[in-house]
């Protein structure tokens, strides 16, 4: 049965004298550096498209040619094992094949509903922050000519229109960051910090070598990871100085977000670790991760990697 | 040439299931399919007569060698009288057992043949057609 193979493909030949000239250095010289080359071709063969039942037809029928030396075991009890081992392993086609539908199923929704989280934000963004603008400067101009004693009161309105405005600016955020396709990685980055170094007194620094034009889904998770690393320096570090710093090397994004502030103690529960949590789930996803550096009293360094192929940068999307 | 062929196994225990299978292997090693995907056959005859022997008790498999402009294929009908399935799109997703779970079954034939239908009644019965081609 499996000493007939007759798929008729080049690709198919091809793969099978790989194979066979593989499987011959491993029987005549049995070592790590001829067993290797079993571990490649079935790479290949997962990156071509080839499933275990293929993979194991494939080896059957190397297997019988190789074999045919006079001191080969018997032929027809191998052929016979063969023949075993491709039918036990039949039944894993089916989950293999459900996987490889749910993988795509699951890419697709996850772009859908990234997709569908940037429309939000831009309508957001553009939409009712346009209109909450206009709306601020009319009551400015407003409030520039009313009497003395409305001021107070109007001041209140203008708050509550501030207040408004923030609120708008962090739930378009959370969805996507804007910032990202507007000003691209490195000013939209900075812009965060210049925010930060406003609103929170923080002396910020910030130095990158990465180009603007990563992959979106990597742009868009480093910069999340950086914005929550930022969001907790603010918020729990009581630190004086931020600096963020990224680098590109060949195999990914290498990103910093160091401060002098409380450090984190690792004893304690502290809010901090569910942000980080955040992080490294997002981070995950990207195959990336993240390392926390901290002593209680000497600041905290969050080390935020994301790999990049080499294929895939510049994408001008 | 590809002998016109039709044959119907009935499926009424365990051995049945072997009588289908070494059947639909010959004729599907007879039309040409490559080892692996006669081993795929086999796997989603299987599968057929386990779920005919599970939820009807009785049935029966046909096999059919198909040659449509200059394509030879398989056809494989498992027809039962059984109590019939009363949400088809429920158990095409396989949500409820654990081999289902495993997208073995009728998920599983359908996503190792080239096509699939279902049809049930509940109180009637169900048939399942599943048809492969062969790579030429």
């Amino acid at each position: 049965m499996v000493s007939t193979i007759d798929r008729a493909s080049v690709e198919w030949a091809t793969a099978r004298e790989a194979y066979v000239l593989a499987l011959e250095a491993y029987l005549a010289r049995p070592e790590e550096s001829t067993l290797s080359g079993a571990y490649e071709l079935g790479r290949k063969a997962l990156l071509d498209g080839l499933s275990p039942l293929d993979l194991v037809s494939l080896h059957a029928s190397a297997l019988e040619q190789t074999l045919s030396f006079p001191q080969a075991i018997d032929r027809q009890v191998s052929a016979g094992a063969m023949t075993f081992l491709l039918e036990s392993l039949s039944p894993f086609e089916m989950p293999y094949r459900q996987f490889l539908e749910s993988s795509v199923a699951l890419r697709g929704l996850n772009e859908a509903l990234e997709n569908q989280s940037r429309r939000t934000a831009r309508q957001i963004h553009d939409g009712a922050g346009q209109i909450l603008f206009s709306l601020q400067l009319a009551l400015a101009e407003l409030m520039a000519g009313l009497p003395r004693h409305l001021t107070p009161q109007f001041g209140h309105v203008m708050q509550l229109a501030d207040h408004l405005d923030q609120q708008l600016r962090s739930l378009s955020r959370d969805l996507y960051p804007v910032a990202l396709d507007d000003l691209g990685l490195n000013a939209a980055v900075r812009h965060l910090l210049d925010g930060v170094a406003t609103r929170a007194g923080l002396k910020v620094s910030f130095q990158s070598s990465v180009p603007d034009r990563l992959p979106p889904q990597i742009a868009v998770g480093l910069y999340r990871a950086i914005h929550e690393g930022v969001t907790n320096v603010v918020r729990h570090a009581h630190a004086s100085e931020l600096r963020v710093s990224m680098q590109k090397d060949r195999d990914g994004v290498v990103c910093a977000v160091t401060d002098d502030g409380v450090g984190i103690d690792n004893t304690g529960h502290q809010p901090a670790g569910l942000g980080l949590r955040g992080i490294r789930d997002r981070l995950k996803g990207l195959h990336g991760g993240l390392e926390v550096q901290s002593t209680a009293g000497n600041g905290t360094r969050l080390i935020i990697t994301i790999p990049v192929a080499s294929g895939e940068q510049s994408d001008g999307n | 040439m590809v002998p016109p062929c039709q044959m119907s196994v009935p499926i009424d225990s365990d051995s049945d299931i072997i009588v289908a299978r070494q059947k639909g292997r010959a004729l599907a090693a007879e039309l040409g399919f490559s080892p692996t995907d006669v081993v795929r056959i086999a796997t989603a005859i299987s599968e057929l007569a386990r779920s005919v022997l599970s939820f009807a008790a009785t049935g029966e498999i046909r096999l059919e060698a198909l040659n449509c402009r200059n394509r030879r294929g398989i056809a494989i009908t498992a027809t039962d009288r059984g109590s019939g399935i009363a949400d088809v799109e429920r158990a095409m997703q396989g949500a409820d057992s654990t081999s289902g779970r495993l997208g073995l079954g009728l998920p599983g034939v359908r996503r190792l043949m080239d096509e699939f239908g279902i049809e049930s009644a509940v109180g009637q019965g169900t048939t399942v057609s599943a048809t492969k081609w062969c790579r030429q």
